[in-house]
């Protein structure tokens, strides 16, 4: 028996709603990124996934991939320099203090 | 073998969904930051059976590597890491679970009966599959190579720009008045939102 | 290609159960005498004072960012160096230039004295 490509995205959807919800619910700004970073994963299964079962030959989804990856790290190097300096400023990362723009 | 066994990845899937939960469920942030490791690790893994070798070292490099320590040096870095007794959730979770629940099970739903072309190549080698990578990085997709390292240096000044912002503000005085402020203002506007 | 992941399954399971076993079997040996004292957090002697939750300093932030951003570069690295040989001088003058933006990046990093501990 073998796992076939609907299984990978059927796994990667999962992933991807797990990560929606930290993104959501999630009070922490710092829990909110982890979740990003779960989608993200998600992601990239997806790629690798569609790399595999229907274009392994083709480099196109492996590049993808690796933007990705890019994206991710600075997407997290920023994010968290942006929750470090609202920490700064208001002494807290927790989402539901922080609504100065509410007005 | 064409496909991957199900017997590897039936393991693999479900440490990368357990452990996923345990990250946003976990009461404790300290607690999530270390459940993501072994989810990184489970992808890896999945990486790994879909034969992309290249990208499971990558995985364990970047993510599990760096992207975590960056985000537990932040958590370290945020010293109220909430209470764990306290409620760990916004208001608008309970609406999240459907919506995410809907999400999740909707788009693996869709997935699955979409007519996908059944195709039974093999996977290229470790070897020519790094090679056909930066062979492609080099000649088709030279720009994005490029524009990766531009992303990054964005990504680098801004970050250093942002921690580095202040001087260390004058201590927590000012904050607290801050603060004390905002929730005067929101007190007089009679302003339903939840504190703390 | 499963062969491939074979031995670094047997490598793992080898090296956890290395440890799992040893600390199993020193349970066994060891004697139980718990105490309370004995869960204190040791601090070369004398009484810990405060929490251990210490406010750090920011550079370890930037430390880790510059790690991050160079471990990325490494990732980029690779495939090219596997086929760098294959294209020749246009290859070399690609990763020049990816090279020189991120030594840019190095550069404004070191200006700002982020790589300083201050």
């Amino acid at each position: 028996m073998t796992a076939n490509l609907t299984h990978y995205l059927a796994l990667s959807a999962a992933l991807f709603g797990i990560g929606l919800y930290g993104v959501l619910a999630r009070r922490n700004a710092i829990a909110v990124l982890m979740g990003i970073e779960l989608m993200l994963n998600a992601a990239n299964i997806n790629f690798l996934a569609f790399w595999r079962f229907l274009a392994p030959n083709s480099v196109e989804p492996q590049v993808y991939v690796l933007v990705v990856l890019t994206v991710a790290a600075a997407e997290a190097a920023v994010g968290l320099a942006v929750v470090l300096n609202v920490y700064r400023s208001f002494g807290t990362v927790n989402l539901d203090e922080i609504a100065r723009l509410k007005g | 073998m064409i496909s991957p066994s199900i017997f590897v990845f039936a393991p693999l899937a479900s440490a990368a969904l357990f452990t996923a939960l345990m990250v946003v469920r976990s009461r404790n942030v300290i607690h999530a930051g270390y459940w993501l490791l072994p989810c990184l690790l489970a992808v890896a893994g999945l990486f790994g059976s879909l034969e992309a070798h290249f990208f499971v070292v990558v995985q364990i490099l970047i993510y599990a590597g760096a992207i975590l320590i960056l985000i537990l040096f932040a958590l370290m870095l945020t010293r109220d890491v909430m209470d764990p007794k306290q409620r760990q959730t916004t208001k608008f979770a309970p609406l999240a679970v459907p919506l995410c629940i809907f999400v999740g099970l909707g788009g693996a739903l869709m997935m699955a009966r979409a007519p996908w072309p059944a195709i039974q190549a093999a996977a290229p080698g470790p070897a020519e599959q790094t090679k056909a990578l930066g062979l492609g990085l080099i000649g088709d997709y030279a720009l994005p190579f490029e524009v990766a390292s531009l992303i990054l240096l964005a990504a680098l000044i801004g970050a250093i720009c942002l921690a580095k912002a202040e001087k260390e503000p004058a201590a927590p005085e000012p904050v607290i008045d801050l603060r004390g402020e905002i929730e005067l203002e929101e007190s007089v506007s009679a302003g339903a939102a939840d504190g703390h | 290609m499963s062969e491939l992941y074979l031995t670094f399954a047997v490598f793992g399971a080898v090296a956890v159960g290395f440890v799992c076993v040893n600390l199993f079997i020193a349970r066994l040996a060891r004697p139980s005498a718990p105490n309370p004292d004995k869960l204190e957090t040791y601090e070369c002697g004398p009484l810990p004072v405060g929490e251990a939750w210490q406010q750090f300093n920011v550079h370890y932030y930037l430390f880790a960012l510059l790690f991050v951003v160079f471990e990325v570069e490494a990732a980029f690295l690779y495939p090219w160096a596997v086929a760098y040989k294959q294209v020749g001088r246009y290859a070399v003058v690609e990763m020049l230039i990816f090279v020189a933006i991120l030594a840019a990046g190095l550069g404004y990093a070191w200006r700002r004295k982020a790589i300083e501990w201050e």
